[in-house]
């Protein structure tokens, strides 16, 4: 992948999680930007799980293979 | 831009399935929410008015019901009550339903029966909606005093629900934005190797044929990637074979024509001094004819072989019996080397199904490679039943051997191991080819063995042909 792709990947992602913060927070009426961040980080933490679980799969079948 | 690649596909499918699983679900989602937001407003205002009804009812103070309209009013809570008749007696936040006008007999009779009303109210003065809750006024010795009816807007509700809504779809583009980064970087990573291996097949196609693929996983991709690296390993073999083939064609024929060429021509300038040396010219000129003979023999036969027109007449035969018959006839220029020649055969051993001359051209092929290399020692031969089934043969010699990497290249046509001293050891570097062939194609198996400065061993296997009744005691 070129760093131009990398770019527009990260920049898609990054709209996602504005998308997805601002959509949780707002009805919150937040008077600062705490709240918008600590929903992020919550937000990333929910997507962490997949990505954790998929790579502690990944880490186990290579042990497997490396094992066989 | 081209949109017609695997990236793309790959990419819209991914979205495609996410877009078939979100979009219903986003529905589903402003569904159950509206439900249950309407449901909730409905419990509201069913026990709003139920607690006016019950205070209306329990209180003996004439002025309950101006107080509760004054208390509606102030919280701003849409409500009207009605007396035993149906006249509305009070009002808050209505202005389409004053005091002293009537609601429909049905409605005032169905509160009579203690029961409770729910229905939608659209008001004609300001067009709003609302929602409607009507409870009966019982009192304690069961009278029916009237009814208190309690609005909620459905205007609000639904500005609300338009509220959360748009809220959804934003999270919504979100989760697509999202699915959109992560799809691209995945099905970029799943392309990425089918690319490489698309391109490194169209170099190959090209005739670069050093090109590899590099293999990155052990999965089918990676078996691919395998594949195709064998396939240009293959190729290249091929090709480099090709171009040693037509090099030594031309270079194992041209030598003897030059020999030939250059003692006839001494022979008729007359440019020998003694009969003897006249012989000897002679004897070059048949041998070297002779040799030349033998590899266009060799050679046609090798072509018809991988053309697949080769007849064979096959038939029952003792293996043995043409084995025996093959070391009689090397048996002179074995005893010439001063070579010692061991022969082995097992008894009972079973007949094959093969041609009776192209096994004995497969066992004079094998002696004669193992003569030619083999300065000192013997020769052995040994043949027994393996496995039942199959007849196995082996021949073995005390030669210079085979070194380890040139061993998967000895059946191919004109390769010598000892290149330098080809025409030192003679032959025409098919014999092997020859060998091979003829093996494969009666249905054996050939293998080989050896050692750098000890020895050569060839094993062929040949299917057993089931014995007939009356053979077993041969």
């Amino acid at each position: 992948m070129s760093r131009i792709e990398w770019l527009v990947s990260l920049l898609l992602v990054a709209a996602g999680l504005s998308c997805l913060t601002v959509s949780a927070t707002i009805l919150l009426n937040p008077d600062s930007i705490r709240p918008y961040l600590q929903t992020l980080l919550q937000i990333c933490m929910w997507l962490g799980i997949p990505v954790f679980v998929a790579g502690l799969v990944y880490f186990i079948m290579k042990q497997r293979r490396r094992d066989f | 831009m081209r949109w017609n690649r695997i990236v793309f596909k790959l990419g819209a499918t991914i979205i495609f399935l996410f877009l078939v699983v979100l979009l219903p679900l986003g529905f589903v989602i402003d569904k159950i929410f509206s439900g249950f937001y309407f449901s909730q407003v409905q419990e509201d205002i069913e026990r709003l008015s139920s607690r006016y009804a019950e205070a209306i009812a329990q209180s003996n103070n004439p002025m309950a019901v101006d107080m509760i309209e004054m208390m509606a009013e102030f919280s701003q809570v849409y409500l009207y009550i009605v007396d035993a008749k149906g006249k509305i007696v009070a009002n808050a936040g209505i202005p389409s339903l004053p005091e002293g006008t009537w609601i429909p007999q049905e409605e005032i009779d169905m509160l009579a029966r203690k029961n409770s009303i729910q229905k939608e109210y659209e008001d004609p003065l300001s067009g709003n909606r609302f929602l409607v809750s009507g409870k009966p006024i019982i009192t304690e010795g069961n009278v029916f005093y009237g009814g208190v009816y309690v609005l909620s807007s459905i205007e609000a509700i639904h500005q609300s629900v338009q509220r959360v809504r748009d809220l959804l779809i934003l999270s919504g583009t979100g989760a697509f934005f999202l699915a959109l980064g992560f799809t691209f970087v995945l099905s970029r990573k799943l392309s990425d190797p089918l690319i490489a291996m698309e391109r490194a097949t169209r170099q190959i196609a090209k005739g670069k044929l050093d090109t590899r693929v590099n293999v990155t996983s052990g999965d089918e991709l990676g078996s691919l990637a395998e594949a195709i690296n064998d396939l240009a390993k293959n190729l290249q073999r091929y090709h480099d074979t090709r171009k040693e083939f037509f090099a030594n064609i031309s270079h194992e024929l041209r030598t003897p024509i030059t020999y030939i060429e250059g003692y006839a021509k001494i022979l008729r300038d007359g440019l020998y001094e003694s009969e003897e040396e006249k012989k000897q010219y002679l004897e070059i000129i048949h041998q070297e004819a002779k040799r030349l003979t033998r590899m266009i023999e060799d050679l046609f036969e090798l072509s018809k072989m991988e053309e697949g027109k080769l007849d064979l007449h096959r038939e029952r035969i003792d293996l043995a019996e043409v084995m025996e018959n093959a070391v009689r006839k090397a048996h002179l220029r074995v005893s010439r080397k001063g070579l010692k020649i061991e022969l082995d055969i097992e008894d009972d051993l079973p007949f094959v199904y093969g041609d009776g001359l192209r096994m004995e051209q497969i066992f004079i092929n094998l002696l004669d490679n193992a003569i030619r290399y083999t300065e000192h020692g013997k020769i052995s031969i040994k043949m027994w039943r393996e496995e039942q089934n199959w007849v196995m043969i082996q021949i073995e010699d005390t030669g210079i051997g085979i070194p380890e990497h040139e061993i998967p290249f000895i059946f191919e046509r004109f390769y010598r191991v000892e290149k330098s001293r080809s025409r030192e050891y003679g032959g025409t570097g098919l014999g092997l080819a020859i060998v091979k062939q003829l093996v494969e194609w009666q249905g054996g198996e050939i293998r080989v063995f050896s050692e750098v400065g000890k020895g050569t061993r060839f094993q062929i296997l040949f299917p057993a042909e089931p014995a007939k009744s009356g053979e077993a005691e041969r």
